[in-house]
């Protein structure tokens, strides 16, 4: 990885009217990195995005690709940049080929074998105006003029929004493929956080336009655990002691034989200490999901939203 | 921006359209068929399809242009389909001279399309003869207006912010401006400047609407609004360029003096150091009153051509009062009086209006009451307030009319018939009019001129081969004064003590020849001149006039004592400016009047001139036309 990120946004805020879509949001994506940009519907990811690609210019602050300003060198740092878009954009009277025809001419290097064959193996049929083709063939279609030019970054805005699970799997695969071959950094915002969670290296969590979690997502679980844990002086009682302070639990939930915390700062000798607390009985820990992390971040089901 | 990014978007522009220019290909037949069908055959029906052609051909660059204008980028803005360019290698500037511009040549090649067939049917060539080669440029540079005003509007009415409304009021205000300008400009028929205004106001709103256009792309990107945001400005900026220009244009156009004049007429005060000049000053026509003792002058006259403004206003017989008529919006023209002073002219608007142009408009002597004289009626008007103080028709036709004031109370009118003269004398105190007199069995064309009592008038018949005079009381005839072969110039005048000098010139040379009141022949002098031009008395019985062979290039000025029979040329290159003003009252011997002349060559100014002195003073410098 170098040292000068490829992608940044600095003390970005940007507002609709009264509305505060980004609230200072300041993150960096240094090359080889897979960035997922996680957040409720609202949270503020496609400005964030839109920012981050030149597209529109934040009330404050400012992002930068390649180490440049973007509102000012989108053109520019375009050339390196493979986008996906939430919606897809394209026009909808032109054809795969004709789509392709017009990427092909803006840049240098267009990898036109590869482009054809990706296209075929996603099923994008030819001859079909982009406005008639499934919402996952276009996205595929989205994805393969994304990278056949060969970017160093790429950036997906929800790629995965309204595909089924066949062309979810295809698109991160593809992603993942991508990766193995040229190392290229992504910076993606998704609902997906499954399929996510093997290829992401770092996570960002916007919440009402604040990003309140921007992390490595190896430290980012080896930080997040749930707790389960009995606690004699619970039985009389609902409230909890305060033996989860060196923890500091985010979640937690008496129930009936004990209690269930989600903690964000987990250190096994601290737990070791845990489990010596007079009354703390039968104490276990366990992994979390990326998603069980983002659930204790967001605080509501992302799965549930995603769907709607 | 790499032409090859704005070519690769022409070219998908071209693509998604290509339908379009199918129609475009289909409707190419129309032109010929169409003809074919009413039954015309040979020229006629090449000049009728090529009339076709051109008719299709500019209306679909017409209608292509304001749709693909319309549709072009904003419609994407405003569906959020931007992104698709925006997140390519595409410069801002690019993306829009590549869809603007691919909009406009998809017009242009609409057009050619269904014209092209059609031409070289015609080998090439074009039949029409009124289908000049700048009307084949005027669609060209439409569908590129259209495009560019087609696209700053879209934005503005699809981003549906409240910023529209600034816009409309800003269009509205800026136009209301505009307007307002223009008129002041068209009521000095100043089509020239108003050309030149327009053009700046058009060249204004075309780079606001081409910057503004640009700003949407360039910075308002994915976000309409904020596109809208970025026009706005520049629209407001080219509206406010354009209307500042046309101000700027109307300042020179109205700040011109007499210092710009290209002077067409002069008419001198019967008494007093003022004289209207009428001309056109930057363009504009325009008149001034000018004192030529203190070179004072103020605008004056109004600038329309069916007004006669090259005749001026009318002076009343004590020179200090001036009236003129100035359009007053719609149909109607507005007595304006102004009373002349050494402290100026200070001009007044009557209040009263009327909704013809008469033929003649005169001043009482102290210049209280106006006369408006034409369309077979009198109106007598009083200058201070514009109440009209009486009108009586004389006719039911629409007869030439002129008249003469007898002092304030009474009015001499006459319609100008054609083999007879009516005369009709106006009691205004009393609002009786009556017939004076009529004289007839008048042959030819005729002019006539009454002298100072309105006792007796002179009439030149026969297109000035014969020479009469009357009595205004009878109507009949008191002596032919002189009849004989056609003139190249003739010209009858009283004189101050009421005798009579006929001037004529033809091609054996010019005679001034002097009458008694009665009509009886007292004097003839020769001068071998072919054309003769009279002036007035520069002192009892001291008449100047002028001659000339060629052009008035040439001119020679006499001073003749018309007691002892000398004539002494006096000046070159001067003739009077009181040959054009016959008609009015006697001018007083010496008066100011008398000596004002304009100076000749392919120039015109005006000069003061004491034939008597030889001295000289410039009141206006001639100025070239162009």
């Amino acid at each position: 990885m170098s040292d000068t990120p490829i992608l940044a946004a600095e003390e970005i805020t940007v507002r609709y009217g009264r509305k505060v879509a980004c609230d200072r949001v300041s993150l960096s994506v240094p090359g080889g990195a897979v960035y997922a940009l996680l957040g409720r519907n609202g949270a503020g990811k496609s400005s964030l995005v839109q920012c981050v690609l030149g597209q529109r210019k934040p009330d404050s602050g400012r992002a930068l690709l390649f180490g440049e300003d973007s509102w000012r060198t989108r053109a520019r740092a375009m050339a390196r940049t493979g986008v996906v878009p939430e919606e897809p954009d394209a026009p909808p009277a032109m054809t795969r080929e004709a789509l392709v025809d017009f990427c092909r001419r803006l840049y240098p290097s267009w990898d036109s074998a590869g482009t054809a064959a990706r296209l075929d193996r996603f099923g994008v049929p030819g001859g079909v105006p982009f406005g008639r083709l499934s919402k996952g063939q276009k996205g595929m279609l989205l994805l393969s003029l994304a990278l056949a030019p060969s970017p160093e970054l790429l950036v997906l805005d929800d790629p995965t929004l309204g595909l089924d699970p066949v062309a979810r799997k295809a698109l991160f695969e593809e992603i993942v493929v991508e990766l193995a071959d040229r190392g290229t950094t992504v910076f993606l915002t998704t609902h997906d956080l499954a399929g996510i969670e093997g290829i992401a290296t770092r996570v960002g969590i916007l919440k009402d336009g604040r990003l309140v979690l921007d992390e490595e997502l190896e430290a980012l679980k080896r930080r997040f655990r749930r707790i389960r844990y009995g606690n004699r002086q619970t039985e009389t009682r609902e409230a909890f002691g305060t033996e989860l302070d060196a923890f500091e639990a985010v979640k937690v939930k008496v129930r009936g034989w004990g209690i269930d915390a989600v903690v964000s700062n987990f250190d096994d000798a601290a737990f070791e200490r845990f489990r010596g607390i007079e009354g703390v009985e039968d104490a276990a820990t366990s992994a979390m999901s990326l998603e069980e992390i983002f659930l204790a971040v967001a605080g509501e089901s992302v799965k549930e939203r995603g769907a709607a | 921006m790499k032409t090859t990014t704005v070519a690769a978007i022409v070219r998908r522009e071209f693509q998604e359209h290509r339908m379009a220019l199918a129609a475009a290909a289909f409707s190419a037949a129309m032109p010929f068929l169409v003809p074919l069908a009413r039954g015309l055959h040979g020229g006629v029906y090449r000049e009728a399809r090529e009339s076709l052609a051109f008719l299709v051909a500019a209306s679909f660059a017409i209608v292509f242009a304001l749709a693909l204008g319309w549709t072009a980028l904003s419609r994407d803005l405003a569906e959020r389909r931007l992104g698709f360019y925006l997140s390519r290698p595409i410069p801002g500037g690019a993306l829009w001279a590549g869809r603007l511009g691919g909009a406009w040549l998809l017009a242009l090649a609409a057009a050619a399309i269904v014209w092209l067939p059609s031409w070289l049917a015609s080998g090439g060539r074009t039949a029409l003869v009124d289908l000049p080669l700048w009307s084949g440029w005027a669609v060209v540079a439409a569908a590129a207006v259209l495009v560019v005003l087609a696209h700053a509007a879209s934005i503005a009415l699809r981003s549906r912010s409240g910023l529209l409304l600034v816009d409309l009021l800003v269009l509205s205000s800026s136009a209301g401006a505009i307007a307002w300008l223009a008129r002041l400009l068209l009521r000095r028929s100043a089509w020239g400047p108003l050309r030149v205004g327009g053009a700046v106001v058009a060249a204004a709103v075309l780079l606001g609407a081409l910057a503004g256009g640009l700003a949407a792309v360039t910075r308002g990107r994915s976000d309409i609004r904020s596109a809208h945001r970025a026009l706005s400005p520049r629209i407001w900026s080219g509206l406010a360029c354009g209307a500042m220009g046309f101000g700027a244009v109307t300042l020179w156009v109205l700040s011109a003096g007499p210092s710009d004049l290209k002077l067409v007429g002069a008419v001198a005060a019967p008494r007093g150091s003022w004289v209207a000049v009428a001309g056109s000053a930057r363009g504009a026509l325009t008149g001034f009153l000018i004192d030529t003792a203190t070179g004072k002058y103020s605008p004056a006259g109004s600038a329309r051509p069916e007004t006669r403004w090259w005749e001026g206003p009318s002076f009343s017989a004590d020179g200090r009062t001036a009236a003129w008529l100035e359009p007053a919006g719609g149909a109607t023209y507005e007595l304006v009086t102004a009373s002349l002073s050494a402290n100026g002219a200070a001009a007044r608007r009557s209040g009263f209006e009327t909704m013809s142009l008469p033929d003649d408009l005169e001043l009482s002597p102290d210049g209280n009451r106006v006369a408006l004289v034409g369309s077979g009626r009198v109106e007598i008007v009083d200058a201070a307030t514009g109440r009209l103080l009486t009108a009586e028709h004389l006719s039911a036709t629409y007869p030439t009319m002129v008249g003469a004031f007898l002092g304030s109370d009474r009015f001499l009118a006459a319609i100008w018939g054609s083999d007879r003269l009516d005369l009709f004398e106006l009691d205004i105190t009393a609002r009786r009019i009556a017939r004076r007199t009529t004289i007839s069995g008048l042959e030819g064309w005729y002019t006539f001129a009454f002298d100072a009592s309105a006792k007796r008038v002179l009439v030149r018949e026969k297109s000035g081969r014969r020479l009469r005079l009357f009595e205004i009381g009878t109507g009949n005839p008191i002596a032919t004064l002189a009849e004989g072969p056609p003139q190249n110039s003739s010209w009858a005048l009283f004189l101050s003590d009421g005798r009579i000098v006929y001037l004529t010139a033809g091609d054996d040379g010019a005679s001034l020849r002097l009458f008694s009141a009665d009509g009886r022949p007292e004097r003839s002098i020769e001068i071998p001149r072919r054309r003769a031009l009279p002036g007035g008395e520069v002192a009892p019985g001291k008449f100047v006039f002028a001659t000339w062979s060629g052009d008035t290039s040439g001119t020679v000025l006499y001073l003749a004592d018309l007691d002892s029979g000398d004539v002494r040329r006096v000046a070159d290159g001067l003739y009077p400016v009181l040959w054009f003003a016959t008609r009015l009252a006697p001018v007083a011997p010496g008066s100011d009047a008398t000596e004002l002349f304009y100076s000749t060559g392919d120039i015109r100014g005006l000069v003061r001139f004491d034939p008597l002195t030889g001295e000289r003073r410039v009141i206006l410098k001639g100025r070239k036309e162009g």
